[in-house]
């Protein structure tokens, strides 16, 4: 198991483009395939904006991203401080609608996360903390 | 990779006269709302067939898939007499086929690969 030391940012959406890139390095590093690293960044960016916009909407929050490698996989523990919440445990939205006939096309992030990484999981830390846990398999 | 997303607007004249929105960088919540005015603003000032080409874009996030919804609703009473008016893609880079393609809305949309198909599809 390796890794770069975790990263800690203010739950704003200036904080994106710096977790994107933290991620992008982090999958590099850890010879995840380009396809893979898209996916995978594309779903930490998701959990996070979720977190920035409906978790701590007021700001004040912190969101901790811990990136781990291991033979076969890439690990994101994703932690903030907003109040608790299970994003895994949203239902997806129904995709047979056409997206351009909802009145609003809301739930399509928790689902871009949950579905373009091979396992999603939810904790809440001792110290009483969202963790939200995404594996990616290295192919 | 930079934050920021560069919109130009232009028209092209194919069978019937079609209004280009090139995008190039970064489409998340920070941008969407920049992408929907710009495009807004071409339909507000006729354009009824829009053509989205999204071969810059570096990275999309589902705040792209917002702004496609609410583009594609206005764009559906743009037509003369509030007829219904038509949007397609082009050339969708990597990162914006990704996520169309997750959500399934690849389908949904005329995606064509280069501007001559894609005028024609007008």
């Amino acid at each position: 198991m390796s890794g770069p030391r975790p990263l800690q940012l203010a739950a704003h959406f200036d904080s994106l483009k710096p977790i994107r890139e933290f991620i992008l390095e982090s999958a590099h590093s850890a010879g995840l395939g380009q396809e893979s690293s898209g996916e995978l960044l594309l779903a930490v960016d998701e959990a996070a904006t979720n977190i920035i916009m409906h978790g701590c909407p007021q700001g004040g929050c912190t969101i901790e991203l811990e990136f781990r490698s291991y033979p076969d996989a890439c690990v994101v523990h994703i932690r903030d401080d907003a109040p608790l919440f299970d994003p895994t445990a949203l239902d997806d939205p129904d995709l047979h609608i056409p997206p351009m006939e909802r009145d609003t096309p809301g739930g399509f992030g928790v689902y871009l996360f949950k579905h373009l990484v091979d396992e999603a999981s939810y904790r809440t830390t001792p110290d009483g903390r969202n963790e939200l846990t995404l594996l990616k398999r290295i192919s | 990779m930079d934050s920021n997303l560069r919109i130009a607007v232009f028209n092209e004249k194919g069978i019937v006269p079609v209004t280009v929105v090139h995008l190039t960088g970064v489409l998340d919540w920070k941008t969407h709302q920049n992408f929907e005015d710009k495009a807004f603003e071409a339909i507000a000032a006729g354009a009824d067939n829009l053509l989205i080409d999204m071969g810059g874009v570096d990275f999309m996030g589902s705040a792209g898939i917002r702004a496609l919804h609410a583009i594609a609703r206005r764009i559906r009473t743009a037509g003369p007499g509030g007829a219904t008016g038509r949007m397609a893609l082009l050339n969708p880079s990597e990162a914006a086929m990704r996520v169309l393609k997750t959500v399934g809305l690849d389908s949904y949309f005329g995606v064509h690969d280069n501007l001559a198909e894609a005028l024609k599809s007008f």
